[in-house]
């Protein structure tokens, strides 16, 4: 007779399913409605949809030059523009893992296991350090 | 982001296709047969390969 595994996933991978199920359909939603915003012309964009393919071409530095689009966090203070608001569905996005974290160290905190606790602490740590732009990567 | 080159008319696009195919593939995933996926994969590198080619000679 053959003998059937049961497998069982650990309550923290419950955890980190669910928040990434709930953050990532918000941040899609947030994204769709404001490329909705941005495509529709509802919030007028800061480099105008038909100007755009005119700067596809040019470097980085060049692109920023003409058009003033934001760098870092600068495009938080900028969301009344069309062409910025999508940013936020992509923020909601990009912070998954690291709301995912956050509650796994609580969550391992929680029960004590101080190791796995310690290594999640880590991993926020260096999504916090990445996300701020304190370190520049320079070519 | 940091550097201020992302140009949503790309990017949304892009990540809305990116997370409706990953869920579309995740709920198909246990209904087909490994070899149909295994076939599709090597159709469409085989396609991407013989498009990168084709790109390199200027065809």
């Amino acid at each position: 007779m053959e003998k059937s595994i049961v497998f069982e996933n650990a309550p923290e991978q419950h955890i980190y399913a669910k928040i990434i199920y709930h953050i990532s359909n918000l941040g899609l939603l947030v994204l769709i409605m404001g490329f909705i915003l941005y495509i529709f012309g509802v919030l007028t964009p800061l480099v105008p949809l038909e100007e755009l393919p005119q700067y596809w071409s040019l470097s980085l530095t060049q692109f920023l030059e003409k058009t003033g689009a934001p760098t870092g966090w600068r495009w938080t203070a900028m969301l009344g523009y069309g062409d910025v608001i999508p940013f936020l569905g992509v923020t909601i996005l990009a912070s998954v893992t690291f709301v995912c974290f956050l509650a796994l160290l609580f969550s391992f905190l929680q029960r004590g296991a101080k190791v796995l606790a310690f290594i999640a602490a880590m991993e926020l740590f260096f999504i916090l350090i990445s996300a701020s732009n304190l370190i520049q990567i320079s070519h | 982001m940091n550097k201020g080159a992302v140009l949503p008319i790309i990017v949304v696009p892009s990540m809305v296709g990116i997370m409706l195919g990953a869920r579309i593939g995740s709920k198909l995933l246990p209904k087909v047969k490994p070899t149909v996926i295994r076939y599709i994969v090597i159709t469409v590198l085989l396609l991407a390969g013989v498009r990168s080619l084709l790109k390199a000679f200027g065809i």
